[in-house]
């Protein structure tokens, strides 16, 4: 009798694969009923792969078209098995394959999908206030640490990412992504349940990475001297400050 | 623990607004949710969870907890689904007679077992950890199948009920998933469900299916069919009113829609003669 370890085995490698792994095993009229029955498992497999994918980068199939994409994400099924209990994360490595198996462009609106997904259901927090910002004492301000949203990321994506992304969220017809050289920086986070993001400039963004490193806030401060003369680096500090708050990209401070 | 009565609806996102901001309560009695959908760290879905939980009985429903599976019991995934229940005190907690996946993968798929007794003895025993760890008995409920094992030498409803005498554990009858195994290995319906432990039967599904040459599969992605109507006829003639439900994954409709098809098995219900219930 085979042990049940070997026969799942075998099953999973039936449904994952081209080989006949598991038409030994089951029960049919004949050897095509036997593989037909299988195969419902092996399509099965597949398509509910692909139609997660679909679902997490529907941007991404919008620039594609369906086919395309779906070329692809099939690619992805058969590289990339689940390792995971919740198939939330299947996704996670997409962006990576597409970057690689088609282009950067592509790569990089499937990376601001994932992370979009990913502010969309990061873990609460709350949002800092102008008001409780205002109770900090000023000799404190030498020292004090800003604590980002856990929804907060940055990516320096391709600089027609995210301008594609908004295109295609206007018309639902198949949208190439144009190819200009460099790249712009974002930030992705989320305001009001609901994930957003924003194009930055160098300095903010050099500024927000620091803060995710839990520099404190006289070291964003002091960095931002490389774009601003000392006395008007402090100054963008404050407004930058300002603009995170009112964005609700900072949860606290700490001393 | 929450007790629950009555007709339910899976919970699906697309339906959110109907369900929370409704200037009138549909016409629904608990929601099932489906695990996994809230086991992420923040964000909407928990928010919306919690929501519906103020003001209506949950079930929460797992898919990948491959009790039927040979690699150890995930134990991360435990404690997420403690905690979870922790938070939402769910009615019950329900997953599949099934396994998902082997060697740390994850098909996302509900797959056959083997029908005999070795089998029966790992099942039982990983049952009967769970439910040590979550403190409180499972649910578990049959699948749909397209496959059967030469090395079975059980009936799928001897292996059931065998299970959930053994285990302690209870049953999610899915009515549809009889009907769409019925057909697809040429069993008899009825017999089926005449031979399942009454008492053990917390819950039912109902589903709609499709069908695919000679096959019936188990798609969730239509009304359901008159024949499972009849079956569902005779299971509550048999069982009484087991809290019923109505499962919908794909070309979901309007909610007043799903509504509309719950109030049939609110009518079937309605009608089964008091005798039969009481027996
Ligand atoms: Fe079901």
């Amino acid at each position: 009798m085979t042990s049940l370890a070997t026969l799942q085995r075998e099953f999973q490698a039936d449904v994952m694969g081209d080989t006949d792994a598991a038409t030994g095993h089951v029960v049919g009229s004949s050897d095509t009923d036997v593989r037909a029955r299988l195969d419902v498992y092996r399509h099965a497999y597949g398509a509910r792969l692909v139609e997660v994918l679909a679902a997490d980068f529907p941007a991404l199939r919008g620039s594609l078209g369906p086919d395309r994409f779906a070329t692809l994400a099939h690619g992805y099924v058969r590289s990339n098995p689940s390792r995971h209990r919740n198939v939330r994360w299947y996704g996670a490595d997409f962006a990576t394959f597409v970057a690689g198996a088609h282009d950067t462009a592509a790569g990089d609106l499937a990376r601001l999908e994932w992370m979009l997904g990913l502010a969309f259901d990061a873990a609460d927090a709350p949002v800092l206030t102008h008001t409780s910002l205002a109770t900090i004492p000023p000799e404190e301000w030498a020292t004090v640490r800003l604590v980002a949203h856990p929804s907060a990321q940055r990516a320096d994506l391709l600089s027609d990412t995210a301008p594609a992304w908004r295109r295609i969220q206007l018309a639902e017809t198949a949208e190439t992504i144009e190819h200009p050289t460099g790249t712009t920086p974002l930030v992705v986070w989320r305001k009001h349940l609901d994930p957003h993001f924003r194009s930055l400039d160098q300095d903010e963004a050099w500024a927000i990475d620091a803060i995710l490193r839990g520099e404190s806030f006289a070291a964003v401060c002091e960095g931002l001297c490389e774009w601003h003369d000392p006395e008007d680096a402090a100054n963008r500090a404050a407004t930058l400050l300002g603009n995170w708050i009112g964005d609700g990209l900072i949860s606290s401070v700490y001393p | 623990m929450t007790s629950l009565l009555g007709f339910g609806l899976g919970l699906r996102p697309v339906h959110y607004p109907d369900i929370l901001d409704a200037a009138q309560r549909p016409r629904i009695d608990w929601f099932e949710a489906i695990t996994e959908n809230y086991l992420v760290p923040g964000g909407r879905p928990p928010a919306n969870l919690d929501r519906v939980r103020r003001d209506w009985p949950v079930v929460l429903h797992g898919v990948s907890l491959s009790i039927g599976g040979t690699d150890p019991l995930d134990l991360g995934y435990l404690a997420q689904v403690r905690s979870l229940a922790q938070r939402i005190d769910p009615a019950w907690i329900s997953d599949h007679l099934c396994w998902t996946g082997v060697d740390g993968a994850n098909l996302h798929d509900l797959l056959p077992l083997p029908y005999r007794e070795d089998v029966l003895d790992h099942v039982v025993d990983r049952i009967r950890r769970v439910q040590d760890f979550l403190g409180r008995r499972l649910v578990l409920e049959n699948v749909s199948s397209y496959a059967a094992f030469r090395e079975s030498d059980l009936t799928e409803w001897e292996f059931v009920s065998l299970i959930a005498a053994r285990a302690d554990c209870d049953l999610l009858l899915d009515v549809n998933n009889v009907y769409v195994s019925a057909c697809n290995h040429g069993f008899d319906a009825h017999e089926y469900i005449a031979a399942l432990p009454p008492q053990r039967i917390r819950q039912i599904h109902l589903a709609g299916h499709s069908t695919d040459g000679d096959r019936l599969i188990d798609t969730h992605d239509a009304p359901i069919v008159e024949p499972v109507w009849d079956l569902y006829r005779h299971t509550i003639e048999r069982l009484g009113a087991v809290p019923t439900m109505i499962e919908r994954d794909d070309h979901i409709p309007a909610l007043a829609d799903l509504i509309a098809e719950l109030d049939r098995a609110r009518r079937i219900a309605a009608r089964v003669p008091v005798a039969s219930l009481a027996a």
